[in-house]
């Protein structure tokens, strides 16, 4: 409050000059026609101060504004995006001078607020996409003018011809949170995506490809992944919103990227439509900058939903890191989901189709992606028609996987093989039946939670200590499938303490930075190879610790062993940094079996046994054979058993059990 | 903690040069403008092969030209059916020897084709496979307006 008694001074001060030049120098009649100079020429802060003491109506509409203090209101606070800046104060997210109308708009909400009442007056086309204040900042015209409720004979309504169109283009019946899941192969979309989709009314779910679908991205040019990294995580990228029709998006995900995708309709009123629609046409021709973890494409998104329903705060609980799926479990806690559709993938089509085959067409197929069409021709006809029409469209499917999968960069041309497919599939006469793959139960957002914590306490050759983790995010092997991959682990930074209760020390076990497990299974169709990659610090003593890589490739084939599991061969290894080590590092390496099984829903158990031969000195071998096993009793806490032991030649063997209570939140 | 977590990540990233999120990459605005540019008759064909473009991640030169162009110009009302044929030829060619798909469907939602008259369009784009598929989208789309023309129920929706 103290702080607001010297500025209200000054102000007064200025008022008083302000009076006495334009008493001296310039009659009212003559202010107002300076303030409409202003107006006319866009300098909205000049037109602003000059109106002070008019009896311009822009006068009165600052005066009611800031007697209601509407720059205060959540919902110019989330028109603006501003948010808390870091020692006080506020600071818009946006980065795009375009974006404000006043100099002073990115910090100050009541001089954005005051400039953006001037620029309703004003004519001036602004950039970048040349139009006037009002056509161009239509979610805030629409606030504002029902705060205000303006009069239409003293400001001129203008027509937005461009604004018009557009929202004759979307024409909205409802919104959808489109949710592509996460991809182990593509890093930069390894957490999942999402992104906005406006459906049109008279649009059923068939046509839906032709709605436009609204996306926060980087802007990303050739790029080292070096400088992709540090630009990624420093905001050197610049972040837009692009508007492209959804059969464009559902190319990308579902055919190129084999991505399976959840549309989440949002229980929405007619008018939060409206607005989310009208603020996303604002916000289009701007700028953030964009960041990886922070401000990236599944935040925007939220922001962007949230200027209709600011008091939901549905962006505020993240600030280190906004991993999309959470981003839907906000959303779900603020209640604006309502029912989930499921896109299967171009890949899981196939594997639908081929489920619906026998042994003896199933191999046909294999036959003629190898040999060509011709030379199976006699098998194929010997099959009646609807059996011979489920063999080509599996065909098709296949040979397209198969293409897109080697295809250099442009060229998704259907080629002379696939063209000869579907020419013998079209003389079939008869329309393929409709796929029906069936929703999965667990839908994402019903996962666990991506963060976890661990307490732990265990017995090492009849030491005991308590161990205490905590985990960023987001899943491992053993954590509850449902809602996730059931054979991908993707985790970061996950740190683990231990305390020995003899010692009564408190030591560093590990603190893994990355570690991601991909266990795709190998089949006659998709010849996946699995790997892992890991990497951070671990304890090789109580004082020293090591830097390490660790990683392998192999073969995973599924089983129905223990109901649900995937059997693993992989040459695994690990390379360590340390000066305990002669010459500084260690490079070992060897064969791991492994298998990772689900008894039920919430059992899992993973068990492997590994040689690492070490390459330097010696060759010394050591094996490794551990055990574990996950037991969830809720959907947020589990239980885990884990046994290991390790052998070698020069040290002594180490047996470590351990069981710990996990918490995910 | 998060905070500690986050300066740790972020060297581990510059270490294994993983960049950890989703970002998106892709056609930004330049897809925009020649998408307009292409409905504006420079011609279907420059907005195919940007419109494959866009699926290709990492393609550089999206992004060059992206200040004063304004996305929100790509929404237009109704799609015309020449850009949406240029997209999607390849899924409609598909879907024609199908007999049934959701491009296909689209296509008939475009070309303003009534549901009792879409199996019928189903079935003749199936059985004129062969003339439909020929070189281009601008052939196809000839080609189904004259295989349509002489068709009892859909002549009325050739243009």
């Amino acid at each position: 409050m103290t702080t607001y008694i010297p500025l209200n001074h000054i102000r007064l001060l200025l008022f008083t000059i302000i009076f006495f030049c334009s008493f001296s120098s310039a009659s009212a009649e003559e202010r107002v026609n300076n303030l409409s100079e202003e107006l006319k020429n866009g300098n909205l802060d000049q037109a602003v101060r000059l109106s002070q003491n008019s009896n311009h109506y822009l006068a009165e509409l600052i005066q009611r504004a800031n007697r209601l203090k509407l720059y205060k209101e959540p919902t110019w606070t989330a028109l603006v995006h501003y948010k808390p800046a870091r020692f006080s104060g506020q600071i818009s997210e946006v980065d795009g001078d375009d974006f404000f109308l006043s100099r002073q708009g990115k910090t100050e909400p009541k001089a954005e607020l005051e400039a953006t009442l001037a620029g309703f007056f004003s004519s001036k086309l602004i950039p970048p996409n040349k139009l006037t204040p009002q056509c161009r900042f239509v979610a805030r015209y629409k606030w504002l003018s029902e705060k205000l409720d303006f009069d239409s004979k003293r400001l001129k309504v203008e027509t937005c011809e461009q604004f018009q169109l557009y929202m004759k283009g979307l024409d909205p019946e409802s919104i959808t949170v489109i949710y592509p899941t996460a991809y182990p192969n593509g890093p930069s979309s390894m957490f999942g995506h999402t992104s906005l989709r406006v459906d049109k009314r008279g649009h059923n779910q068939k046509t839906r490809m032709l709605d436009y679908t609204f996306n926060f991205a980087a802007m990303i040019d050739n790029e080292n992944s070096l400088s992709y990294a540090v630009k990624g995580l420093t905001g050197g990228f610049t972040g837009r919103y692009t508007i492209l029709p959804y059969y464009m998006k559902l190319r990308e995900y579902a055919q190129l990227e084999n991505r399976d995708i959840w549309e989440y309709k949002l229980k929405l009123s007619e008018s939060e439509i409206d607005f989310i629609v009208r603020h996303a046409y604002e916000i289009a021709p701007t700028y953030y900058d964009y960041y990886f973890f922070t401000e990236n494409c599944s935040y925007h998104l939220l922001t962007l939903i949230e200027t209709a329903m600011p008091e939901k705060g549905l962006s505020k609980e993240f600030n280190a890191w906004v991993i999309p799926i959470d981003t839907i479990k906000s959303m779900d806690n603020s209640g604006i989901l309502q029912e989930a559709t499921f896109q299967p993938s171009h890949r899981s089509v196939i594997e639908y189709r081929r489920a619906e085959l026998n042994p003896m067409e199933d191999a046909l197929v294999l036959d003629m992606t190898q040999d060509g069409l011709e030379l199976h021709l006699d098998t194929l006809n010997s099959l009646p028609i609807e059996r011979q029409a489920k063999v080509l469209d599996t065909l098709y499917g296949y040979l397209r996987y198969l293409k897109l999968k080697n295809a250099e960069a442009l060229d998704t041309k259907i080629t002379n093989q696939e063209r000869k497919v579907l020419l013998r599939r079209s003389k079939l006469k008869i329309a393929s039946a409709e796929i029906n793959i069936p929703t999965p139960e667990i839908r994402p957002e019903n996962g666990h939670n991506t963060a976890r914590l661990e307490l732990g306490y265990g017995d090492l050759n009849h030491r005991n200590f308590t161990r205490l983790g905590f985990r960023g995010a987001y899943h491992d092997l053993l954590d509850i499938s449902e809602g996730y991959a059931q054979n991908y682990q993707l985790e970061f930074f996950n740190l683990r303490l231990r305390h020995y209760t003899d010692t009564k020390q408190l030591e560093l076990e590990e603190l893994r930075l990355i570690d991601i497990f991909s266990l795709a299974p190998r089949s006659s169709y998709f010849k996946d190879t699995s790997w892992r990659f890991s990497t951070g610090f671990k304890s090789i003593t109580t004082e020293q610790w090591s830097y390490y890589m660790d990683g392998g490739a192999g073969y995973t084939k599924k089983t129905n062993f223990l109901k649900n599991s995937f059997l693993y061969a992989f040459i695994d290894g690990d390379l360590s940094f340390s000066p305990n080590y002669s010459n500084g590092h260690r490079l070992r390496i060897g064969p791991k079996l492994g298998i990772l099984a689900e008894p039920t829903r919430r059992w899992k158990l993973h068990l492997y046994g590994q040689i690492l031969t070490d390459t330097g000195s010696g060759n010394e071998n050591t094996t490794i054979l551990n055990l574990q096993q996950n037991i969830a009793f809720t959907k947020d806490n589990a239980l885990r058993l884990e046994a290991k032991n390790s052998k070698s030649e020069t040290l002594t063997e180490e047996t470590q059990i351990i069981l710990s209570l996990l918490h995910y939140f | 903690m998060k905070k500690i977590a986050l300066t740790l990540a972020t060297m581990a990233l510059t270490l294994s040069s993983i960049p950890a999120m989703a970002a998106e990459t892709g056609g930004g605005c330049g897809v925009g403008k020649v998408l307009l540019e292409g409905q504006k008759g420079v011609g279907a064909n420059v907005g195919a092969s940007i419109l494959n473009q866009v699926l290709l991640p990492q393609s550089s030169s999206m992004t060059s030209g992206i200040m004063g162009c304004d996305t929100t110009q790509v929404v237009k009302n109704g799609h015309d059916r020449e850009t949406f044929a240029t997209a999607n030829r390849d899924e409609l060619s598909v879907e024609m020897a199908q007999g049934q798909g959701n491009h296909l469907a689209s296509l008939a939602d475009i070309m303003g084709i009534s549901e009792q008259h879409r199996a019928d369009f189903y079935s003749l784009t199936q059985k004129k496979y062969e003339s439909l598929n020929g070189s281009d989208s601008a052939m196809m789309l000839g080609a189904l307006d004259s295989a349509m023309s002489s068709h009892p129920a859909l002549s009325v929706y050739v243009r």
